[in-house]
């Protein structure tokens, strides 16, 4: 039986069923094949140092402490940017999701990862009500627990429950003072530095 | 590095300006228990002379009667793999690498030079519904290019659930003229609370390329204003916000 997560609204409760809404289940996808002359197919690799040849999987990705020893990634521990450890965020299958409202602009600021499309049981018509009436609701999202969870919010498209998982962007509200400025590559200015009026 | 792109506004006055992508980079670092920073490198596990496909060609084995073939050959592989270890390159595996070109490689794992390429477009249903020449899109947002407003505002109350906004990308001028031609756009999409669909293209209305050989996608602009400052967001999106087909 597939898992379901519970989210708690107003005093309600809806447990819910995740099913990730990939794009290529709704329009379709294309792939691109690749042959050689002799109409032999071709994949993607790797080419090291001009001459070895590594195939998809060939390598890997290892961490290291400061001597050099390779680490254990399980023996690693999650610290934010003060340098202080942080705790797991609790996967949203493990204990009860508390919603809170949010607003438009919260919702559009998040760059998407996901789409999941909520398959709820019991309490739907009270949830879609909510959301049809234009409420936003916002949720920490983690599918396992982990050191860092996923912003996500609910939303209606009129019929259906949806969560929308990503990252909130950090926007900047620009002054007349930000401007974007080229940098003055070193040529130009020594270019510059030539100039001697008292030449001629 | 900078990207610029070509901006006009709802009097079809253009402008470039800068632009960068909104991508919020994790705020946690893993690190040892004792707060020591890890480094992380890549290494070689194997090359195309250790992949599993050489290894198991190289044996020269007559198929046993009533065995399958492919697992008489495994089998032989997995007693020489903890006999053995062929998958090991003890010059190779283990060594860190930092450059690694891409390169096609055919079905016996060598480099090719000349290749064709074919565009599959399979339907939801995994049905093949064409074969084409792939389709190349070059950039539509600079140089010739105008990025233009399309006159369809959308109120973002009602936008904001009809399609899922995958891509962000966060405007900004490069001068004092190119401040004002922003935030005046940003205050008319603030004070009207909609977003203002983007077009491309001969016809100004075509999905922006914001990269050679990238995807098109159609364009949302945004608008927020705090006092003198604003924020101009451009959103990208190729989906719907629609449920799954029923089976």
């Amino acid at each position: 039986m597939a898992r379901k997560a519970e989210f708690s609204f107003n005093g309600l409760s809806v447990m819910a069923e995740l099913k990730k809404v990939d794009r290529k289940k709704v329009y379709g996808w294309s792939t691109i094949e690749v042959f050689d002359q002799n109409g032999s197919k071709c994949k993607l690799a790797g080419l090291a140092e001009g001459q070895y040849v590594m195939p998809s999987g060939s390598t890997a990705l290892v961490s290291l402490n400061s001597k050099g020893a390779a680490v254990s990634k399980d023996t690693l521990v999650g610290v934010d940017s003060d340098g202080k450890k942080v705790e797991k965020v609790p996967s949203i299958y493990d204990e009860k999701v508390m919603l809170r409202e949010a607003s438009v602009d919260e919702y559009l600021s998040m760059a998407v990862k996901s789409v999941y499309q909520l398959q709820i049981d019991e309490n739907k018509e009270a949830l879609l009500k909510d959301l049809d009436s234009g409420k936003i609701y916002y949720f920490v999202f983690n599918y396992r627990a982990d050191y860092e969870g996923d912003d996500a919010f609910l939303i209606s498209n009129g019929t259906d429950v949806f969560a929308i998982t990503g990252m909130s962007t950090d926007l900047e509200f620009i002054g007349l003072e930000d401007n974007e400025q080229e940098l003055v590559s070193e040529e130009t200015e020594a270019v510059e530095d030539d100039m001697d009026f008292a030449m001629f | 590095m900078i990207r610029y792109i070509k901006l006009a506004n709802d009097k079809k006055r253009d402008a470039e300006i800068t632009f960068r992508s909104l991508n919020p980079k994790p705020s946690v670092t893993m690190v040892m228990e004792s707060g020591d920073k890890v480094i992380n490198k890549r290494v070689v596990k194997g090359t195309s002379q250790t992949s599993t496909q050489i290894l198991l060609a190289q044996y020269n084995e007559t198929p046993k009667e009533g065995v399958d073939f492919q697992l008489q050959l495994a089998g032989r592989l997995a007693g020489d793999l903890i006999a053995s270890d062929p998958e090991l390159d003890l010059e190779l595996t283990g060594k860190f690498i930092e450059d690694v070109s891409r390169v096609y490689i055919n079905e016996d794992q060598n480099p090719v030079f000349s290749v064709k390429k074919t565009e599959k477009i399979f339907s939801p249903s995994a049905e093949l519904k064409e074969e084409r020449e792939p389709k190349y899109n070059e950039s539509n947002i600079t140089g010739e290019s105008i990025v233009n407003w399309t006159g369809k505002l959308m109120p973002k109350a009602k936008i904001y659930n009809k399609l899922v906004f995958h891509k962000k990308y966060q405007l900004k001028h490069i001068n004092g003229l190119t401040y004002d031609f922003l935030f005046d756009m940003a205050k008319q999409l603030a004070d009207k609370d909609a977003m203002m669909m983007m077009g491309a293209g001969a016809s100004g209305k075509e999905p922006l390329v914001m990269n050679d050989g990238g995807k098109p996608y159609r364009a949302f602009l945004e608008g927020r204003i705090k006092g003198d400052k604003y924020c101009l967001i451009l959103h990208l999106t190729d989906q719907e916000l629609k449920p799954l087909p029923t089976e």
